[in-house]
């Protein structure tokens, strides 16, 4: 069965590959993952003022601010983007992206922050 | 010889009496041709699933149109569009960074202007392209639940409105910008389709960027309730006057 399911996604992974159904096959890049998810809230560059802010009670975080973000660990990082504010006590204003992007997706989003930040966790 | 060409001259013309009548009623396919609305929107179910893709995209897709949409909603819109997605149909197309907060730079309405009777014929056929693996008969108009419960769902725990407008009394509209406004959803869509797709946004549109929550099945359903309720308020109506 899994089997199967593997040799179809490769068929199909190539087919689209040769039909030009996009470029990237095998997955976005974190910075292409960040525009379309991350930017509406925390801004195109990602500095906290993104389009939807103006309404918004609690402000989003500036991922570019060095200080305040290397207050937070990696582990904090991950799991706020995968499971939501609320799983590290913060608002629920940001929501969890587990359902939308890949384990990968989410690690390699941690170290597209701490690009953003220019920063390290302590 | 000469028979077969008298016959094919005789139907010609039988074909020639018989068109004016055909194109007089119109039907909604043909209109749908003839204003290039495929021209924008996709009608044929290639669903974008890279972000370059979803960059590409001028108008949201058509080809689920008959599952979304209450067909009033169609009739009215396809003549005289209102805007429904405040930051246009992709808001990275159309936002550019700001200092205190990223500007929206004039995102395009909807081009169709169709008359009455062209607007009905494309409903009807827009009506049509259902995706029959909806589940529907779900959703019951009417229902009483728990609005306390669902606002409290959809301003707090769920956090909706950081993407989406709604009315929050008397015509006072907040929210965020980055979504389609659901102030006047119970008027647009239908609500087996509001059902499924707040449940699994990327089972429609697998880059769409609302995130998919895990939540029970009776909390869908309240929020599906909750947001059906939402019509256009009095004092939005006259202000559109
Ligand atoms: C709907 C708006 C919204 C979206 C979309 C959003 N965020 Fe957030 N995010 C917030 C808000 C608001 C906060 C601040 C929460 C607080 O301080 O209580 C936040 C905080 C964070 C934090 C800091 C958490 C902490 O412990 O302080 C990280 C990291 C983060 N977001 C990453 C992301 C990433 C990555 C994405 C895209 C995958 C994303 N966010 C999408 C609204 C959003
Ligand atoms: C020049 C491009 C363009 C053309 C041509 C066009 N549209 Fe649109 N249409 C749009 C855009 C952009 C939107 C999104 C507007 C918004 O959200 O505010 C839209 C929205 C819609 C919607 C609402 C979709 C949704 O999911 O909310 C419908 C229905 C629609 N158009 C039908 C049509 C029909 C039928 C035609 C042809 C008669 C047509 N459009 C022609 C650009 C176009
Ligand atoms: C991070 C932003 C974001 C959040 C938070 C969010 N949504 Fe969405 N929502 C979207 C986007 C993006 C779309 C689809 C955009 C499109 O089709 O153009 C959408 C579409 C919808 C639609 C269909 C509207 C239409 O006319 O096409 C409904 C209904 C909806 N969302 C309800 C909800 C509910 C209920 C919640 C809270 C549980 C929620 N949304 C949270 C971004 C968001």
């Amino acid at each position: 069965m899994i089997k199967k399911i593997i040799i179809l996604s490769a068929i199909l992974s190539i087919f689209m590959a040769f039909t030009g159904r996009g470029t990237n096959v095998f997955g976005e890049t974190s910075g292409d993952n960040y525009k379309l998810y991350c930017a509406q809230c925390h801004g195109l560059k990602g500095n906290g003022s993104g389009v939807n802010k103006a309404d918004m009670s609690v402000a989003p975080r500036n991922h570019t601010d060095t200080i305040e973000m290397s207050r937070l660990k990696d582990s904090d990082i991950y799991e706020a983007i995968a499971h939501g504010g609320t799983a590290v006590g913060k608002s629920t204003l940001m929501p969890p992206w587990n359902g939308v992007m890949t384990d990968a997706e989410i690690k390699e989003m941690v170290a597209y922050l701490r690009e953003l930040c220019h920063c390290k966790g302590e | 010889m000469k028979i077969a060409k008298t016959y094919l001259l005789m139907t010609l013309f039988s074909l020639w009496l018989a068109a004016p009548h055909i194109s007089m009623a119109a039907d909604g396919k043909t209109v749908i041709e003839q204003n290039r609305c495929a021209g924008c929107h996709e009608m044929n179910g290639g669903k974008a699933g890279t972000i370059a893709e979803v960059l590409s995209k001028k108008a949201p897709d058509l080809f689920y149109a008959g599952s979304k949409f209450q067909e009033k909603f169609l009739t009215k819109f396809l003549q005289r569009p209102n805007r429904i997605r405040p930051a246009g149909t992709v808001f990275l197309n159309y936002t550019a960074p700001g200092p205190e907060i990223d500007q929206i730079q004039e995102p395009p309405l909807c081009a169709s202007r169709l008359s009455r009777e062209d607007a009905v014929a494309a409903a009807q056929y827009l009506m049509t392209l259902k995706d029959p693996d909806m589940p529907t008969g779900i959703y019951k108009p009417g229902t009483e639940f728990a609005k306390a419960n669902a606002k409290m769902i959809f301003h707090k725990s769920g956090a909706c409105n950081a993407c989406h407008q709604v009315d929050v009394g008397n015509g006072d509209i907040k929210g965020g910008v980055s979504a389609p406004t659901l102030y006047d959803a119970g008027d647009r869509l239908n609500g087996d389709w509001v059902l499924s797709y707040i449940k699994d946004p990327q089972h429609w549109d697998p880059k769409a960027w609302m995130p998919k929550r895990e939540l029970p099945d009776s909390t869908w359903q309240l929020l599906t309730n909750f947001i059906m309720t939402m019509k256009k308020s009095e004092e939005m109506k006259k202000a559109e006057k």
